[in-house]
């Protein structure tokens, strides 16, 4: 996918932490898509999303944003991004009126009567002070800012952690009403793989740093399989087609993305098969050492 | 610029409200001290409370995590450090003259208004507050709240170790840079008559700004958030 055809653009990304790396990471993301960024805690999913809004420097690499260079082009970029951080940013005195004000000066594209439309929809009471907001209330007033300048890339870091199952339904549905009219596109991460199943098109999946794999939801879901058996199968050449293994006394569950090649080398009735879910996928390639982990990326 | 501006206002209007009412209440007690309050003293201990406003506003956003949402905003970091110069020295001018004010109109205020007012006392005043603010912004927007810490905290160290080298050493090193430092201005004013030792003031100010607001933009931009 060319530059031109993607809103996102990421190209070999690495930043280095002490006692962290994140490593030549590549993945794209076309115009009026979701997609969902997973990986366990530390993985370095808000250290990507930061690297994209240029809060944190790239060691190697590069980022592209609607065609832009995200860092020489910094302003032209961020004006046309929306952001939830998965941290409260605003100061806790502020109301939520006014807290809406202070930012509203920096986007030429504000809509004051859509930011009020939404804080009244979202249940924020434009006199309550930020600090003695729930952290999913704050969450709310994130999302009514970023949608209220009509970005056209939503960054949200953890947008649905602490938010309750309604609301948590309701933000996703808004976010795929949002990406209806084709202009929008929304990257979020999150560690609750039911909200991709919901409503991404495309998920990247990242492992202690490392890009396991970037594609669409489907393909996931097409390639993973779950497979259960007695424990005598795993013997030989059959333990390295799976990415990821459970061992217990009345046998294994392992994930594989070999099937045509294990279904060669194992008898058909001595298995079980099953279509992996994103969570399975997540389970299981994270209980693996760092040997023959990394996966096929499908993004380009 | 003055969207920034006005949002650090916005921001920290209750912290600057409170902050002026602190201040006052130490400005009106300085100035009605017959014991101690003196002009040199005054203009000093004014200058150096305005220079802890722009310093109070960066460790703040570092408090509540906020720098991640002026550098999240469509605006260059260049131009966030720019907005919190001109912040800063427009906070310094306005709480100087607030500052001078209240010791002009204080009734127990023991300082003569005329004084007060005069480009001398205000420049002394302005000087402190600016010397400090162009060593303070570049320690606070790189490390936050602890920039500040290091400064002060280095501060201390090396006074400590000063006054320990003076005593051990019984060198009078200490006399003698403070008497040459006094000397060397005394002698730039003779030169120059006070209105070109102002202006000549004026000017190192701007170039002392000038140079902590280029050091502050280069480690504003390589600051991770």
């Amino acid at each position: 996918m060319g530059s031109m055809e993607t809103v996102l653009d990421v190209r070999d990304v690495t930043k280095v932490y002490e006692g962290f790396t994140l490593r030549d990471v590549s993945f794209s993301l076309p115009p009026g898509y979701i997609m969902g960024l997973i990986g366990h805690n530390g993985a370095g999913k808000t250290t990507l999303l930061s690297l994209i809004l240029g809060l944190v420097r790239l060691d190697a690499g590069e980022i592209r944003v609607f065609g832009l260079d995200h860092r020489r082009e910094e302003v032209a970029v961020r004006s046309r991004i929306g952001f939830v951080h998965e941290v409260p940013t605003f100061f806790s005195s502020l109301s939520v009126a006014r807290a809406g004000a202070v930012v509203a000066p920096f986007y030429p594209t504000w809509d004051e009567a859509g930011f009020r439309e939404l804080a009244r929809e979202f249940g924020l009471d434009p006199g309550k002070k930020l600090g003695s907001l729930s952290q999913g209330m704050r969450t709310r007033f994130a999302l009514a800012v970023a949608l209220s300048h009509r970005a056209e890339l939503l960054l949200l870091d953890e947008p649905s952690s602490g938010l309750d199952p309604a609301f948590r339904r309701d933000l996703l549905e808004r976010l795929s009403g949002v990406i209806e009219g084709g202009k929008t596109s929304v990257l979020f991460s999150t560690h609750i793989t039911s909200d991709l199943d919901r409503i991404a098109d495309f998920v990247t999946f990242l492992r202690r740093g490392r890009l396991m794999f970037s594609t669409t939801r489907e393909d996931v879901l097409e390639r993973w399989f779950l497979v259960k058996g007695g424990s005598e199968l795993l013997s030989g050449d059959v333990r390295p087609l799976f990415a990821g293994v459970v061992s217990g006394e009345y046998g294994f569950t392992g994930l594989t993305e070999n099937l045509p090649e294990l279904r060669a080398r194992v008898a058909e009735e001595a298995m079980v098969v099953e279509r992996a879910t994103l969570e399975d996928v997540v389970f299981y390639t994270g209980r693996t050492g760092e040997e023959g982990m990394t996966l096929h990326d499908r993004s380009s | 610029m003055f969207k920034v501006m006005m949002k650090d206002l916005i921001m920290n209007r209750t912290a600057l409200v409170a902050n002026a009412f602190i201040m006052a209440a130490f400005l009106v007690f300085m100035a009605s001290w017959e014991e101690g309050a003196s002009l040199g003293t005054f203009a000093f201990f004014s200058g150096l409370m305005m220079a802890f406003v722009p310093a109070m506003i960066v460790t703040r956003e570092d408090k509540f995590k906020a720098m991640a949402l002026g550098c999240s905003l469509p605006v260059s970091r260049k131009t966030i450090v720019r907005s919190r110069y001109l912040l800063a020295v427009g906070l310094a001018v306005v709480g100087i003259l607030f500052a001078l004010s209240l010791a002009a109109l204080a009734p127990t205020s023991q300082l003569m208004a005329a004084e007060l007012f005069r480009m001398e006392t205000v420049l002394r005043a302005l000087s402190v507050t600016i010397i400090l603010i162009a060593l303070l912004l570049p320690f606070t927007l790189r490390f936050g709240a602890l920039g500040l810490i290091l400064v002060l905290g280095s501060f201390q160290v090396l006074g400590i170790l000063a006054l320990t080298m003076v005593k051990f050493t019984r060198s009078s090193a200490d006399k003698r840079l403070v008497d040459s430092i006094i000397e060397s201005v005394e002698s730039l004013y003779a030169r120059f008559g006070p209105i070109g030792f102002d202006l000549l003031l004026v000017l190192f100010l701007a170039a002392v700004l000038v140079a902590s607001y280029a050091v502050s933009v280069w480690v504003f931009r390589r600051r991770e958030l």
